[in-house]
């Protein structure tokens, strides 16, 4: 490794880790690396590769995407979802937990966003679960531990950016982590299942009539079609990712405008407003990457990386296993878009030398970045359930170890027995 | 009371967000009509999805520069805020001055690849590709005077 080199992923680090925002630290370290390496002649080229690092097609799924959540979410639309989840679930016992787990999954068709699932979800039941007797920890460990489903159930933001950088099929990333997902919501079940009998958590008076479960299914219907739409549109290879996040947004905008009128027109404006500063803090970090990349490219380091990997012959599963803990420490630092861009296309050919599936891959990665929601320094999840519940970061921390750990159990299922991953995408013609 | 000078950058900010709403709702009306006119007419211009990427691109850099003057980039604030106030504000200078100094960078260089992008023509539409690379030098040159101001101002809400 050169002496620029060094300095440059120093740089990165200690910009990232005092604050420099994320998007302006990918570009300071390259321009201190062109800078220090006397590749000047570069300089000029920066902001072109920026341009060219954001001017993909797939990535206008992105705004489309973030809007349907922000309609969704404004149009206070998860709360259908939650009724749903009650009727199916609550009567379990540790009934709300449950059910808290169950809404996710039923929200994560509809955002991709970790943090759209805590507003719109965590806002609702976290002080119900209060009210129950849970402790607020907990409640909001729940809440943050299950919004990591999110990611992973299309449509997801990560898998578009992932999909878009490697170059991988995002209809076959979709398909792939379908499965997963509901493996995570299952392994959380389990393990709230067992403190429930632990401590003695209580079910839900729920109304469980054929009439109710009827009533609770029309109510969440339409919402529910949303997934639908954009699943099958998009793993049946009927529409592209952009289309199917269009057809998603306009019809998340009719819902919540023309059907159940809870968006105004007038509130229509801030909605668009907050979605287009999301996508310009999302996007941008995409074509920061870029410059990034090429850095890396200039120095070698992929390459150097592939023949590292290509000599040592490891079996696939060391491999995994050192990917697994690679990705789980950067997810602790880095935000899973920003760690999607800087190594995923380095990672993608190494992986392709040892035999791993891509869609596989992709599943695993996305999955490890998101863990690192729940862990500091990063943890915005455990931030943001916190700043619903209250509770203090310390108990929260405390409440969500075993969530952690359940996660991680639920990752090397997934890790190790790639048909969770890659039975789905073959059935419907993605190889 | 904020200073005239505030006044015009919340007013700048709050025109380049309207157009970002202007260019996001042209993206979504786009792609919708892009969708009917594939699934009933069997067309899709040529040019849709040129244009397409220049919205985003756009919108991008517009959400990107009101999100510098509104302090919501993305970033990792957690250690920063545990170190003692002093030390807070000077780590806080330090990173507004390396922004100020990338946006400066790319705003100049952004001028040189606009002059050179004269010569290049899309794809599709065949329009000068200067015309969407302009974006760069006028995003990133408000950028930096939302940066200059947020320096000399120091913390904003």
């Amino acid at each position: 490794m050169s002496l620029e080199l060094a300095l440059f992923f120093a740089a990165f680090l200690a910009l990232l880790l005092l604050g420099l925002e994320v998007a302006w630290a990918l570009i300071a370290s390259s321009v201190l690396y062109m800078l220090v390496g006397g590749h000047y002649q570069f300089l000029p080229l920066v902001p072109e590769r920026l341009y060219q690092g954001m001017d993909i097609f797939v990535l206008m799924a992105v705004p489309l995407f973030i809007l349907t959540g922000e309609v969704i979410g404004a149009g206070n639309i998860a709360d259908r979802l939650i009724h749903l989840a009650n009727v199916v679930v609550g009567w379990l016992k540790g009934g709300l937990a449950h059910v808290n787990i169950a809404a996710s999954l039923l929200f994560s068709g509809i955002t991709g966003i970790a943090l759209g699932d805590i507003a719109a979800i965590g806002r609702v039941l976290i002080p119900a679960m209060v009210k129950e007797g849970y402790s607020a920890a907990y409640a909001a460990a729940v809440t943050a531990s299950s919004s990591i489903i999110g990611p992973l159930v299309p449509p997801s933001l990560v898998i578009v950016i992932y999909g878009s950088v490697t170059n991988t099929s995002i209809g076959g990333l979709f398909a792939a982590a379908i499965v997963p997902g509901i493996v995570i919501a299952l392994v959380q079940m389990v393990l709230v299942a067992w403190q429930a009998h632990r401590s003695g958590f209580e079910a839900v008076k729920v109304d469980r009539s054929p009439r109710a479960v009827v009533r609770a299914s029309g109510d969440a219907l339409l919402p529910l079609a949303i997934p639908v739409l954009i699943v099958v549109s998009i793993v049946g290879g009927v529409m592209t990712p952009t289309e199917a996040g269009g057809a998603a947004a306009i019809f998340s905008l009719v819902l919540a405008m023309a059907i159940y009128r809870t968006i105004t027109v007038r509130q229509l404006a801030p909605i668009l407003a907050r979605t287009v500063r999301f996508t310009g803090q999302l996007v941008i970090i995409v074509g920061a990457g870029a410059i990034f990349s090429w850095v890396m490219a200039n120095e070698n380091v992929p390459r150097m990386l592939q023949g590292f990997v290509a000599d040592l012959d490891l079996p696939a599963w060391t491999f995994l296993v050192v990917l697994n803990l690679f990705f789980l420490v950067i997810g602790m630092l880095i935000d899973p878009s920003t760690a999607i861009v800087m190594f995923a296309p380095i990672v993608v050919p190494m992986a392709a030398i040892v035999g791993i599936d891509p869609l596989h891959l992709g599943t695993i990665i996305v999955l490890n970045l998101n863990i690192g929601l729940l862990t500091p320094p990063l943890g915005v999840c455990l931030f943001a359930a916190e700043r619903i519940a209250l509770c203090g970061l310390g108990p929260l921390i405390r409440a969500t170890l075993p969530f952690l750990a359940i996660n991680v159990v639920g990752l090397a299922l997934i890790t190790y027995v790639p048909a969770l991953s890659t039975t789905l995408p073959r059935l419907v013609g993605f190889d | 009371m904020p200073s005239p000078i505030d006044r015009l950058a919340d007013r700048v900010s709050a025109i380049l967000q309207i157009l970002g709403v202007a260019l996001l709702s042209l993206l979504v009306i786009g792609v919708g009509a892009q969708v009917i006119f594939r699934y009933f007419f069997g067309v899709t211009p040529q040019w849709s999805e040129e244009v397409g990427r220049y919205l985003l691109i756009h919108t991008t850099l517009m959400g990107a520069a009101v999100s510098v003057h509104t302090r919501e980039h993305i970033r990792l604030d957690i250690i920063v805020k545990a170190l003692p106030a002093l030390l807070q504000v000077l780590i806080d200078r330090a990173n507004r001055l390396i922004a100020l100094g990338l946006f400066g960078l790319l705003t100049w260089y952004g001028i040189e690849t606009v002059d050179f992008m004269w010569g290049q023509r899309s794809q599709g539409l065949r329009i000068p590709l200067a015309w969407s690379f302009m974006g760069l030098p006028v995003y990133f040159g408000l950028a930096f005077l939302f940066a200059l101001l947020g320096l000399v101002r120091g913390r904003r809400a």
